[in-house]
């Protein structure tokens, strides 16, 4: 007989590392807030305009003290008008892709699914280029790019599900099917482009280019309230994403709906990604290289990948547009190249060093 | 013998240049040694083979020209210089300002084929403006797809194309099997518009046209550009273009190096970001902290150039300076506080042409005594007439900037 007292000790040293083993991780979640909230900081203090830091910062607290700071309208128009939307933008939108990023590559148990995997980038391209060259869409006005480029993504999405649907959801199916529906979409891409005009060709370039300066605060609202709405629930389903990754019969036997999770999952990761790029264009490092990034720090509990490359991805996006505006100033690099520059080596790093703890 | 065998080499040169062969090669008349330059030994082997009556006194007459004129040599705008061996009679233009040269220098007998823009002029929104271009072998678009093997099939001497479209790899690969030369102009940067124009009269025997054409825009347009390029720096507006390609991407310009930073500088502004290269995306901060005296933006519409449009159509352009009157970090720029705000279309500032109604309402922006007397629209009328045969009226209709000086 096995003394109760060895059961005791057991469990207290158990209890002791996993609170240990929690307490990195979330020591890893509160050092990225911490960092975010520096590098917005120092991103709100950069740029063409020669505005002190505490210039900057009498700025933003007299808009939440209204009457105790004194400031100018041209203080006032550049940070409120121009730095700080952008910089919401660039984390919000970071964490959106990089939580999508993360669940696609736990739903589809593939470390190279990304937000894109599924055709997304490719259907929004189509509703872009579907507005520019045939002046065709949803919605007209000011609105018709977008509201494309919004919808298209959601009905790829719609698309996915349903063949996959045909043969059974799986991951298998639902890549498969994602790779048909991105080649149909960037054919009928390339078709607009082959029929337009060179200027319009030009324009579907241009949108589709990755970019935060389109940002405004009505966006940063937009995309934030997807997130907050999306986000707690995919967190919710956090054990679920878990227990996929051990394979679909263990889920089932652990009694996890694996269907409804993938599809519901899917929706989500599809509504937030459509959300940004919609705005933003095409960034596509982020989605795939922050969650491993974070996965490579913390591991692959989901509970914690989530919100960590949800920080990761904001961090690592705002960076690369703070160096892409700030670099060559007065020119504005195009952020996508910067998310590599950036990304890659501290990505590569972790690769060499954390080799055998990849996936 | 010997003389013989020479004759029958001359005959088939100039058999081989009447078919039109495509060959690695280009085969000149009368050049016998293949090295595409006919000597004087060889004028003497023409004029002995025409005496026997090997070839006709017309082949000689062209086997002499080309004794006497050739090689033509000279640079494109790419810096490549080329050499021209023999008479140009087959041309293929991709661009619609080297297809409007070909009609100053009524040389349009000579094309065989054209970008989509002239074939299909009123599909692409030209209206009637290239009609007479409807006949030729439609060969695509230079910036996103040539058609080949229709270029190839309707083999040309020459083909004439923008600096960088399509990719010298794509040209080089595509054409590399054929004798087609490639000529590219910068037509659209004025500070090489009348060179070329000289340049293309001298090629195609067209120095009379090419002459008076430029006689023309020095009279109509280039001497208030003279005027204009002896201000001082403190008499030059400063100036922020915004070059609208759409996707909502804002805040691209165009510093030095690009054809337009060359037009706002010919038209008496100062650019505020001249000392950037080519085309750039810049800070917004940069642009209200330069304060600019003067703000233009281009776009290209989708019903561009807008020649067909009615004189009161302007809601499109409007709405585009409405919007830049709209941002917030320029509204206390003096370009905005004094109303400097202007609109034109992307059309106008492609070269040729374009060049009367672009840089003269620029200049009418930019230094309004010095361009007072000048109509943009009546001038373009009156080249449109005399030069290009079109039959479009550009003074009753049409919408091209807003506002209108």
């Amino acid at each position: 007989m096995i003394p109760r007292v060895f059961y005791k000790d057991i469990n207290s040293d158990l209890r002791v590392e996993y609170q240990k083993f929690v307490g990195r991780k979330v020591l890893f979640l509160i050092s990225l807030i911490a960092g975010t909230i520096l590098l917005a900081g120092y991103a709100a203090t950069r740029g063409s305009a020669d505005l002190s830091i505490t210039d900057v910062y009498v700025t933003i607290a007299a808009r939440f003290f209204p009457g105790r700071f004194q400031t100018t309208w041209f203080s006032d128009t550049i940070v409120w008008g121009l730095r700080l939307h952008r910089i919401f933008l660039a984390v919000v939108g970071g964490m959106a892709l990089a939580i999508a990023g993360a669940v696609m590559q736990g739903i589809l148990k593939n470390p190279l699914a990304s937000p894109f995997t599924l055709g997304i980038a490719s259907a929004a391209g189509f509703g872009a280029a579907l507005a520019i060259v045939m002046g065709a869409g949803f919605v007209g006005g000011e609105y018709l790019i977008i509201a494309n480029a919004f919808i298209f993504t959601i009905l790829a999405s719609m698309a996915v599900y349903g063949l996959a649907k045909y043969k059974g959801i799986s991951p298998e199916t639902m890549i498969l099917a994602g790779i048909a529906i991105m080649y149909l979409f960037s054919a009928m891409t390339s078709f607009l482009q082959y029929v337009g005009k060179a200027e319009q060709v030009q324009e579907v370039v241009f949108w589709m280019m990755g970019s935060l300066g389109r940002s405004s605060w009505d966006k940063v609202w937009i995309v934030t309230i997807i997130v907050a709405i999306c986000f707690p629930y995919l967190l919710l389903r956090s054990w679920d994403i878990n227990a996929l990754g051990a394979g679909d019969e263990t889920a089932k036997s652990l009694g996890v709906n694996v269907e409804r999770t993938r599809v519901f999952c899917m929706m989500l990761v599809s509504l937030i990604t459509a959300s940004v790029i919609c705005f933003t264009g095409t960034i596509g490092f982020i989605g795939l290289v922050a969650p491993h990034i974070t996965r490579m720090v913390i591991g692959g509990d989901h509970r914690f990948l989530l919100p960590a490359s949800a920080l990761v991805g904001g961090l690592l996006l705002l960076a690369a547009d703070t160096v892409a505006r700030t670099i060559l100033s007065p020119v504005i690099l195009p952020v996508g190249i910067m998310t590599s520059f950036l990304g890659v080596p501290f990505f590569v790093y972790l690769f060499l060093r954390r080799k055998n703890a990849l996936w | 013998m010997t003389n013989n065998i020479l004759g029958s080499l001359i005959l088939l040169a100039c058999v081989g240049c009447t078919l039109g062969q495509a060959a690695d090669q280009i085969v000149v008349p009368g050049d016998v040694d293949g090295d595409k330059i006919v000597s004087a030994e060889e004028l003497q082997k023409a004029e002995d083979g025409c005496n026997a009556g090997k070839i006709t006194s017309e082949e000689l007459a062209m086997i002499r020209m080309i004794h006497d004129s050739y090689p033509r040599t000279f640079t494109d705008s790419s810096g490549k210089e080329i050499d021209i061996y023999k008479p140009i009679s087959r041309i293929a233009v991709l661009t619609t300002e080297d297809y409007e040269i070909l009609r100053t220098l009524n040389a349009t007998d000579r094309v065989v084929a054209a970008s989509k823009y002239v074939v299909l002029s009123r599909e692409m929104g030209s209206g009637d403006l290239y009609a007479d271009g409807s006949g030729y072998i439609n060969i695509g678009s230079p910036t996103s797809t040539v058609d080949w093997e229709a270029l190839i099939e309707a083999n040309p001497d020459i083909v004439i194309t923008y600096m960088t479209s399509p990719k010298p790899e794509d040209l080089a690969q595509n054409l590399k099997e054929t004798n087609i030369t490639v000529i590219r102009w910068d037509s659209g940067n004025i500070s090489q518009y009348l060179d070329i124009v000289k340049t293309m009269g001298y090629l195609l025997d067209r120095n009379e046209s090419a002459d008076e054409y430029c006689r023309f825009f020095e009279d109509k347009l280039g001497r208030y550009l003279n005027a204009a390029s002896d201000l001082s720096v403190e008499q030059k507006p400063r100036v922020y273009l915004e070059a609208d390609f759409g996707g909502g991407q804002t805040y691209y310009t165009c510093g030095s190096g690009h054809a337009h930073n060359a037009l706002i500088m010919a038209a008496g502004g100062e650019n505020i970001f001249a000392d950037l290269q080519g085309f750039k995306q810049v800070d917004p901060e940069s642009v209200a902290i330069l304060n600019p005296q003067v703000i233009l933006r281009y776009k290209y519409l989708k019903d561009s150039p807008g020649i067909e449009k009615s004189l009161d159509d302007t809601a499109a352009l409007k709405g585009l300076r409405d919007e830049m009157l709209s941002r917030p970090e320029l509204n206390r720029t003096e370009a905005v506080q004094d109303g400097m705000v202007y609109v034109f279309t992307w059309d106008c500032t492609k070269g040729g042409g374009r060049f009367y109604l672009g840089m003269g309402y620029l200049g009418k922006w930019l230094q309004p005594q010095m361009f007072n007397e000048y109509d943009p629209r009546q001038v373009y009328q009156e080249y449109l007439e005399k030069f290009q045969g079109a039959d479009v009226d550009v003074i009753n209709q049409g919408v091209f900037v807003y506002p209108e000086a």
